[in-house]
């Protein structure tokens, strides 16, 4: 099935601390369709963070396989899931983490040098079209803390978008910011998602701003409750 | 555009620079005096004499003893020249003897005055010179003037005896002479800084015999004839200036990779930065000034004279430039510690280890580089000044003295309009005046305009009248003195590179998600 972009069999992760084992991820069997948007709900400690770090490639799964675009990813060495995260994935992050001494529109550049396919030229007219689409042209010069927390998420998710990424992972990305900004940050995710056709992956546990996702999947105990 | 102006802006104000050098003629340069300066108590001493013995039969009888030392022969002056102000049809040379058989010497001789050049051999340690003749026609009448000046670049290379008859000298001390009956007079110069001229009044007197004993002290260098030292000052500034601007223009630069991220790390911390720079700029500046000693010990020393410090020497400086890596080692390891979850972030987005490995040696490299370069451009100017690397010979405080009043100039407080008469203060003020005009007529604004002063206060002293003598020393030390450059910045740099690479190693073991989830 081509329209399936992420499928995952019987996925597990289990750490452990202190010969106690914990089961953050638990026999999760599931499909992420391509340019779907999924909000994933749950409380802390559900396996929320786990699952996402898990299909991005930066956690290896104890048990289970991880289909991408029909590629298991689980058997990919660390330099060839740096370069799978670089052109397949990006990240919008809870606490933006952005690079504090690059300004907005370098760290928008930064994802796009490291991947070497553009030139400068064209690179920094890439970023700086993606800033006018997230609304910050006028903000291209600032450092992040210049920046008020929406703006921030707002250049992090450009700078998730300047490889023309697959799936967009954003791991509580309204959390820090208030409401109102985070349902405009959800709009704006939303309209990529219609007009760019990017399948979007936001976990939550705010009810409001799941609301707006095409899909929502609510994780307790590592596996999934209602889908 | 702004690259074409700025080229035009630079060589108009150099070759105005130029005009004003050649121009404006600095100083009387037939008339510079030279100065010379010796470690040693008594560098004259008594081997060095000239008797003078005025018969009453018209004539002279002129005896000069030398004294040459040849300390250093490097094969740059150890020609002697004794010019004798007679020409070969008026005196009578008796004889001239060398104590050294290596040395050899020539008599030449033209209208106006003869001169024995004596060429004291590489090989050679010291040589006693010893010249005699008679003159035939000495000045007739009451009055006999006998001027002499005493001369030399340097005590240690060279000794010149000059003989100056030219009416223009200032007699600092003129001494009368009455012969009393004993045999001899002697008199005793050694307050008084040379050069000097005395002269010899013969009035009322027909004496059988006069002998001049001539005993000097050494006089302090004086640094006027020797821009160098004052160039070295100059350019401490002028480097700092420049790389700075050079830094700047480097991170100004639009592309953003590992170098720019790098640099602008490093910048997170200035304090930090500062101190770890100044960490290395030590050790590199010792390496450059013991290299260059050394390179100086082995060149101008000959191989029985060497005690063999050099290398204890050279231990104690590795240990200090591994000392200062430790401490680029641990700037840079508080730095990854610091930005542990920015550098998850980026391997998460997707940067490849080799990025951030790259990152962090780029940043002590730059570090160890900016350190490197500062430290050893400190090294030449601290051999400039406290040193005398022409002759390898520690000058004494007096010099630094000298230097700052030849530098700022000796301006008279009751006459202070005479500072004008100094070139320097004179060139320096003529260049930011042609700097301020032509900028002004180039950017039609006054901004910005501090670092050219620099820049042009540099050139002025670079282009002062340098004497050349000092000028084909200096020039014989360059190649040495930019390869001891060289290999000071490339020591701290790969030893920087060197624990770069060690913290980067342990940077790249940083586990993504762990840092990610402990906020």
């Amino acid at each position: 099935m081509s329209s399936i972009l992420i499928k995952t069999v019987n996925l597990s992760k289990i750490y452990k601390i202190r010969n106690i084992e914990i089961k953050a991820v638990d026999n999760l069997n599931f499909e992420v369709k391509k340019g779907e948007l999924i909000a994933l709900m749950g409380p802390s400690g559900s396996g929320k963070t786990t699952f996402l770090y898990l299909i991005s490639g930066l956690e290896k799964p104890t048990k289970g396989v991880i289909f991408f675009n029909n590629q298991d990813i689980t058997k990919l060495n660390e330099r060839e899931l740096a370069d799978f995260r670089l052109r397949n994935i990006g990240f919008v992050f809870q606490n933006y983490n952005l690079i504090p001494v690059l300004t907005a529109l370098e760290n928008v550049e930064l994802p796009a040098i490291a991947a070497g396919i553009l030139n400068e030229e064209e690179i920094r007219r890439k970023a700086i079209k993606i800033m006018e689409t997230v609304g910050l042209r006028e903000r291209l010069y600032n450092k992040p803390a210049e920046l008020s927390g929406g703006e921030q998420q707002r250049v992090a998710i450009a700078r998730a978008l300047i490889n023309d990424p697959f799936v967009i992972i954003a791991d509580e990305p309204t959390s820090n910011v208030d409401l109102e900004t985070g349902i405009k940050l959800i709009k704006l995710l939303l309209e990529l998602n219609r007009k760019k056709g990017v399948t979007i992956i936001i976990s939550t546990h705010d009810p409001v701003i799941a609301e707006q996702a095409d899909r929502i999947v609510k994780i307790r105990n590592g596996q999934i409750a209602v889908s | 555009m702004v690259k074409i102006r700025k080229v035009v802006f630079v060589s108009v104000i150099v070759l105005i620079l130029l005009l004003f050098q050649r121009g404006f003629s600095l100083t009387d340069t037939n008339n510079t005096p030279y100065y010379f300066y010796s470690a040693s108590e008594n560098p004259f001493s008594a081997d060095n004499q000239i008797f003078i013995l005025v018969s009453n039969k018209s004539f002279a009888y002129v005896k000069m003893s030398l004294h040459i030392k040849a300390r250093y022969p490097s094969g740059i002056g150890h020609i002697v020249t004794v010019p004798i102000p007679y020409p070969l049809n008026e005196i009578f040379i008796i004889n001239v003897t060398l104590s050294n058989k290596m040395a050899k010497y020539q008599v030449n001789s033209n209208q106006n005055e003869t001169e024995v050049e004596v060429e004291v051999l590489p090989s050679l340690n010291e040589a006693y010179l010893q010249i005699t003749y008679i003159v035939n026609k000495i000045y007739q009448g009451d009055e006999f003037k006998f001027k002499f000046k005493l001369s030399s670049t340097a005590t240690e290379l060279v000794l010149n005896v000059l003989f100056e008859n030219k009416t223009n000298w200032v007699d600092r001390k003129s001494f009368e002479v009455i012969p009393k009956a004993s045999k001899e007079t002697c008199f005793v110069v050694a307050e008084e800084a040379m050069p000097f001229t005395f002269t010899v009044v013969l009035s009322n007197v027909m004496p059988k015999t006069i002998t001049l004993f001539l005993k000097t002290q050494a006089a302090p260098l004086k640094i006027e004839n020797i821009p160098l030292y004052g160039m070295g000052f100059a350019l401490v500034p002028c480097i700092f200036i420049t790389t700075s601007k050079l830094i700047r223009g480097l991170a100004a630069k639009r592309k953003i990779g590992v170098t720019k991220i790098a640099y602008r790390n490093i910048l997170r911390q200035p304090i930090r930065f500062f101190l770890t720079i100044i960490g290395i700029v030590i050790p590199s500046t010792i390496l450059t000034i013991a290299l260059t000693q050394m390179e100086i010990s082995e060149q101008l020393l000959s191989a029985y004279n060497l005690s063999g410090i050099e290398w204890p020497l050279l231990l104690v400086l590795i240990i200090t430039i591994v000392t200062g890596c430790f401490q680029v080692a641990n700037t840079i390891f508080s730095s990854v510690l610091e930005r542990i979850k920015e550098i998850g972030v980026m391997k998460a987005i997707g940067f490849r280890n080799s990025f951030i490995t790259k990152m962090i040696i780029t940043e002590s490299v730059l570090i160890g580089c900016i350190a490197g370069v500062i430290g050893a451009i400190l090294g030449v100017s601290i051999l400039m000044i406290s040193y005398n690397p022409v002759y390898g010979a520690l000058l004494s405080n007096d010099v630094v003295a000298y230097m700052m009043s030849s530098i700022f100039g000796e301006v008279d407080i009751m006459k202070p309009w005479t500072f004008i008469e100094n070139p320097w203060y004179r060139n320096c003020i003529l260049a930011v005046c042609v700097l301020v005009i032509v900028h002004f007529i180039v950017y039609s604004k006054v901004e910005s305009i501090s670092s050219s002063i620099v820049t042009i206060i540099f050139f002025t002293i670079l282009l002062r009248p340098v004497d050349p003598f000092f000028l084909k020393l200096f020039l014989q030390i360059v190649p040495f003195l930019v390869f001891n450059i060289f290999i000071a910045v490339l020591f701290s740099v790969s030893l920087s590179a060197i624990t770069g690479f060690l913290i980067s190693k342990k940077a790249t073991e940083i586990d993504t998600a762990k840092v990610m989830e402990y906020e």
